[in-house]
């Protein structure tokens, strides 16, 4: 069994809105991650899932539960404490385009994190290494480059190899391609895939179901601030057990048009983290609630094959 | 008749030091009424340019060439003297991200109302009442058209906008990207309703998308376009089961299936540059079967089929 990076447990994130309104993002969220497995978070938009990695990273308030990190408890750390975990646990932003600063060459924005906790030797060395595991090679190509210089997908791998120096031991990449050309996303997801395969751990923030289903070891779907379903990729994919999951894979459009199957589409808008409905929270836009679901608020419960769990009593 | 054919559409930018982009290489396309059509390629292959230019919506930097038949009459031959007559009552567009393009301060309805009071075609109460009509059309209850837009959810004001394009009753509507940052439950709800509409209203679409995917859903035929030009022109199921463009192939296996087990991968390179002709074919250096003809000639068109057609120069399939 390989070691457990990041484990969430039963986290919560509130914020304020306007003068007495609070929004409770993420609401009793448990999850884990290990070395050597890509956890994919999906969810629509509003679902809790930034938050939920951003509270990972200490970066979101948290107002209970517990975040580890190699079985370290870093929930309530201090800045300078956190420093060493931070230079572990690295984030890749959704939006090359805006992630990387535009007067830096890729050599400087690559450096740039190695400067910022004070590691001074083999700077070049490390640079090179970074660019070359980031899929830019030979590293001399790039090193002088600016960001206008390159594609969308260069860029990509040139924030990842800023997070790569570091050597962190884990990454957390939030829409790692939703910005870039469908021609390039599989090069990215393909390297976020051979980190993984090299032992790092990766959790994946993804609209795109189809992306989770073909690279993550485990999906967590959420919805309105919970997990409402969890396990195997296979499992979720291929048997899926809460009706959001169900509905959610269905209206997924499919590459070959005679493979229409039968878009179960729910009516209403993506739900508001304001406005939790009492009960199941999903219950509003389920078509099999029943009169207890208005009610009971249930949690996640084994369903199907070993490690899947749904939130449904109907699972 | 068709609804809407075009005939060698060609577009040209005007670039400083007198260089030009030929972004638009010469494209024919044409849509029965009732028929939806996929557009798809990459950024920057020329799919909005070529709609912009059917719409006569490009800047003044940019020269058109070509024809633009609605009905039978060329559209593009005098310039905006034949195309104004045209624009929103005949053949109408979606910006993408129309949905953000609302005036904030102004309610939604009466950004319905205005064009239609401004067209002629209603004013006072009968332009309310047409607005709220528009507004059901598109499932929106018409007692929302006095809501702001920060009032609507993304889907909603994705809605309006469709409703604003139908506002004169066009028999081609031109979506670009209609459902590029919607949530996947909320593309589902407007994807219907592009299907119903062009159903019940017997509209001509073209649906512009980088999402092949989307088009194999929504669409029966789709033009797939690369550095200008159409690579390939089929019906959806030609395309993705008997492709004869390498480009369009590569473009499917860059796409992850849900429950596809085959592996995914990318497309190597990047597309040319426009602005400097190219010789042979445009995506000869990123191709996996390229041979010795294919940067040196154009690639002759192809044939499948009725309406399959495709510029390689392999025979028999890709």
């Amino acid at each position: 069994m390989s070691e457990t990076l990041l484990e969430i447990e039963d986290l919560v994130v509130r914020y304020r809105q306007g003068r007495k309104g609070v929004v409770q993002a993420v609401d009793g969220v448990s999850l884990s991650v290990a070395a050597g497995e890509m956890v994919a978070l999906v969810g629509e938009s509003g679902c809790g899932k930034t938050t939920t990695a951003q509270a990972a990273m200490r970066m979101a308030p948290i107002a209970s539960g517990r975040i580890r990190y190699r079985g370290a408890d870093i929930t309530a750390l201090g800045s300078g404490a956190l420093r060493p975990i931070r230079r572990e646990l690295q984030l890749i932003f959704q939006d090359p385009y805006e992630s990387l600063d535009p007067r830096f060459r890729v050599r400087d924005t690559v450096l740039e994190p190695l400067q910022i906790h004070g590691i001074a030797d083999d700077r070049e060395g490390r640079v090179r290494r970074a660019l070359e595991r980031a899929g830019l090679t030979p590293p001399e190509l790039y090193l002088d480059r600016y960001p206008h210089e390159l594609s969308g997908g260069q860029r990509q791998r040139v924030s990842i190899a800023a997070a790569l120096a570091l050597e962190p031991t884990m990454l957390l990449a939030d829409e790692p391609v939703s910005m870039l050309d469908v021609s390039v996303r599989a090069g990215i997801l393909g390297l976020l895939d051979g980190l993984r395969a090299d032992g790092l751990g990766v959790l994946m923030i993804t609209h795109d179901l189809s992306t989770a289903a073909h690279y993550a070891d485990r999906i967590c779907v959420m919805y309105l601030g919970r997990i409402v379903e969890e396990g195997p990729a296979a499992e979720v994919i291929g048997d899926p057990r809460h009706p959001y999951t169900k509905a959610l894979l269905s209206v997924v459009p499919r590459p070959d048009p005679d493979d229409a199957g039968a878009p179960e589409i729910l009516r209403g808008e993506t739900p508001n983290p304001a406005d939790v409905p009492t009960g199941c929270r999903f219950h509003p836009r389920c078509p099999v609630a029943q009169d207890r679901c208005r009610t009971d608020d249930p949690a996640l419960a084994p369903a199907g094959a070993a490690g899947h769990r749904a939130a449904c009593p109907y699972a | 008749m068709s609804a809407l054919a075009v005939e060698d559409l060609h577009v040209w930018f005007d670039l400083p030091g007198g260089r030009e982009l030929h972004a638009v290489q010469g494209i024919d396309l044409a849509l029965e009424p009732g028929e939806r059509l996929g557009l798809v390629g990459e950024s920057g292959c020329g799919k909005t340019t070529a709609i912009l230019a059917m719409m006569g919506l490009l800047p003044p930097s940019a020269s058109v060439a070509g024809r633009v038949l609605l009905g039978g009459e060329d559209i593009l031959a005098g310039g905006d003297r034949t195309m104004r007559p045209h624009r929103w009552t005949d053949i109408a567009m979606v910006f993408q991200g129309a949905m953000n393009a609302f005036d904030p301060v102004k309610t939604v309805g009466s950004q319905i109302t205005e064009p239609l009071e401004r067209a002629g075609i209603a004013s006072g109460r009968a332009a309310r009442a047409r607005t709220a009509e528009l507004l059901e059309l598109v499932g929106i209850s018409g007692e929302r058209q006095d809501r702001y837009p920060h009032e609507f959810s993304g889907g909603m004001r994705q809605r309006a906008a469709i409703a604003m394009a139908l506002a004169c009753e066009p028999k081609v509507l031109l979506a670009d990207e209609p459902t590029t940052a919607l949530d996947v439950m909320v593309q589902a709800q407007i994807l219907e309703l592009l299907v119903r509409l062009t159903d019940e209203l017997g509209l001509a679409m073209i649906l512009v998308t980088h999402d092949l995917p989307l088009v194999s859903q929504a669409c029966t035929r789709a033009a797939v376009m690369y550095a200008g030009r159409i690579a390939e022109t089929g019906t959806t199921r030609e395309l993705h089961h008997a492709p004869l463009h390498p480009y369009t192939r590569m473009l499917f296996q860059a796409t992850p299936d849900l429950r596809g087990t085959g592996a995914v991968s990318s497309i190597p390179g990047a597309p040319p540059r426009l602005d400097e002709p190219t010789v042979g074919c445009p995506f000869s250096p990123r191709c996996d079967r390229a041979f010795a003809p294919c940067a040196a000639t154009r690639p002759p068109l192809r044939t499948a089929g009725t309406g399959h057609l495709a510029h390689c120069h392999l025979e028999g399939g890709a």
